[in-house]
């Protein structure tokens, strides 16, 4: 009974409309928020995944590293202190201007942008050239998900790792429901996870606590941009917004801490 | 969405699978006399290699759940197949286990290597008091096992109250292709796949997860062998459960496996999913 569940229609359902509304232009909007929450974060889900994967042997100098959806260097950044090379795709150019900021703060030299979609990356020149391709927090930009899991499979001659929110948030799905914001591409993680098993992925998966700290300005700027995919927000609306940012900051920063559910496979043409 | 937002009830598709997979085995088939028959040949399979299959799950579990000052109970435990592994390394476990012939297979594994910091609890899960040891063991682990519950939740949260610490079950993710699946469509071709259910995984997961938990998974490889003569009995047991095995089905068995040997053993490798969390009831012991 279990298998027969269309986990893959599930997933297109849930994340057809808000992928489609968050475009690139979206994200150069989002980029000086986003970039704040990483960098007042200190990358944190970054450093706590990299220790992760450095700890099942994961990761190492040798290594090459895709990092698909890379916004402003949350994993990029870690990654790329441990690796050899760490070649990112991301769409927005205003992440990719914030991302090279980044990498000169830390020192890093080792780090390849290409301002592109992953969907529009050709395959045949990637074809198993990386030993670690990562996706993180950005999976539900991709609606055809089979497809894009089969193709970051074949990227790697290693292995796969998908970094997707996991449980209840109820305190973001309160505020999207008051906001009249969809929230159906919240935990999406059990349905990933079933896909994986339905294409006969076994997946490793540890849950992680990942830190969200950002400055209040960030954080409204966070909410009223992603409310305003679906619509200007009104005086009202930001008044609710503010108020809710407001309630739940202290001394000038919002933080909250949610689960990040860590997945890795072996490539099925690799390890 | 969670799963419960989905509207899927993993409790009532566990418990639907539950029955399908029981109905193809006869109605006098009793859980507790098949495993005291299997005793010797699953004894033989879990000590091989040094007793692999245990010592990968211990492997996955060390330094994150386990330390050498854990509690351990093990429901269910076979015939030692992570008391011995674990009880080299941890400073207790606790076997539950109903089946008399896997006891004294405990016992005589456990003489074999000297072990002593264990106990046993001759008994079904089922009829444990849990009152009686209620946040006792730093993790309870189950390997195998859950598919003789129809209630599984319960089971489930039986084993949480039981910790203090973790919880962990071990699913088998071998699926296709094994011999006593080939053997089975070979014999029975019209009686559908018996070792469906037996692949609990991801439906436990799915399970967990409706309820609150969010589990953690490290998938295991490990290899196994036993002799012809335990591999014919095993599949012979096995089938018995659920038909007439006649002379001529014996002897294809019998025939597949010398085919298969290499110095009169069978070697065989599996998959497993080991997947734990962290019991609720300790996180509120904590607060």
């Amino acid at each position: 009974m279990s298998s027969v569940i269309e986990w893959e229609r599930i997933w297109q359902s849930r994340t057809g409309k808000t992928s489609q509304i968050s475009s690139p232009e979206y994200w150069c909007k989002r980029a000086e928020d986003y970039n704040d929450y990483i960098r007042t974060s200190n990358f944190d889900h970054g450093y706590k995944i990299k220790e992760l994967l450095m700890s099942e042997g994961l990761l190492a100098a040798e290594m090459d590293v895709l990092d698909i959806a890379a916004g402003p260097g949350s994993i990029t950044i870690p990654f790329a202190e441990v690796t050899r090379k760490v070649t990112v795709v991301e769409p927005a150019v205003e992440m990719c201007k914030h991302l090279e900021i980044n990498a000169e703060e830390h020192g890093l030299k080792n780090i390849e942008v290409v301002n592109k979609r992953w969907q529009d990356v050709d395959d045949s020149q990637v074809q198993g050239i990386y030993d670690l391709c990562i996706c993180s927090q950005a999976l539900w930009q991709f609606p055809d998900i089979v497809r894009q899991i089969e193709r970051i499979d074949r990227a790697s001659r290693g292995y796969c790792c998908i970094a997707i929110g996991a449980g209840k948030d109820s305190e973001s799905d309160q505020m999207s429901r008051m906001l009249g914001i969809d929230t159906w591409s919240s935990d999406l993680f059990l349905c990933f996870f079933n896909i994986l098993c339905q294409q006969n992925i076994l997946a490793n998966v540890r849950m992680i606590d990942a830190v969200m700290k950002r400055s209040v300005k960030s954080a409204i700027s966070m909410w009223e941009l992603n409310l305003s995919k679906y619509q200007e927000p009104t005086a009202e609306q930001r008044d609710l917004i503010r108020g809710h940012v407001m309630s739940n900051s202290k001394e000038g920063f919002y933080e909250k801490v949610s689960k990040l559910a860590v997945v890795w496979w072996p490539s099925r043409g690799g390890a | 969405m969670t799963a419960i937002e989905t509207g899927i009830d993993w409790e009532q598709i566990w418990a639907e699978d539950y029955e399908q997979y029981r109905q193809t085995m006869r109605p006098d088939s009793d859980d507790q006399v098949y495993w005291s028959q299997r005793a010797e040949d699953f004894s033989s399979s879990r000590r091989s290699n040094d007793y692999e299959y245990g010592r990968q799950v211990l492997a996955s579990l060390w330094n994150r759940v386990l330390t050498p000052e854990s509690v351990v109970m093990d429901v269910g435990a076979g015939p030692g197949t992570f008391v011995i592994p674990f009880a080299r390394k941890v400073k207790r476990i606790d076997a539950v286990e109903p089946a008399s012939g896997m006891v004294d297979k405990i016992k005589e594994n456990a003489g074999r290597e000297g072990i002593s910091n264990y106990g046993i609890i001759n008994s079904t899960w089922q009829d444990v008091d849990i009152a009686s040891i209620s946040g006792r063991y730093d993790l309870v682990i189950s390997s195998l096992v859950l598919w003789v519950f129809k209630d599984v939740w319960p089971q489930l949260r039986r084993m949480e109250q039981a910790s203090r610490g973790y919880c962990c079950v071990v699913s088998g993710v071998g699926g296709k292709g094994d011999h006593g699946e080939t053997l089975w469509r070979q014999i029975n071709p019209e009686n559908g796949n018996v070792w469906h259910f037996a692949q609990q995984y991801p439906l436990i997961y799915n399970l967990l997860y409706s309820k609150g938990r969010l589990p953690n998974v490290s998938i295991v490889n490990y290899a196994s062998e036993r002799s012809v003569e335990d591999k014919v009995r095993h599949i012979k047991l096995c089938f018995e459960r659920r038909i007439h095995v006649t002379h001529d089905m014996e002897k294809m068995i019998r025939e597949y496996f010398a085919a298969k040997s290499k110095n009169d053993m069978i070697e065989e490798s599996g998959q497993a999913a080991v997947i734990w969390w962290r019991s609720p009831d300790a996180e509120n012991e904590t607060r």
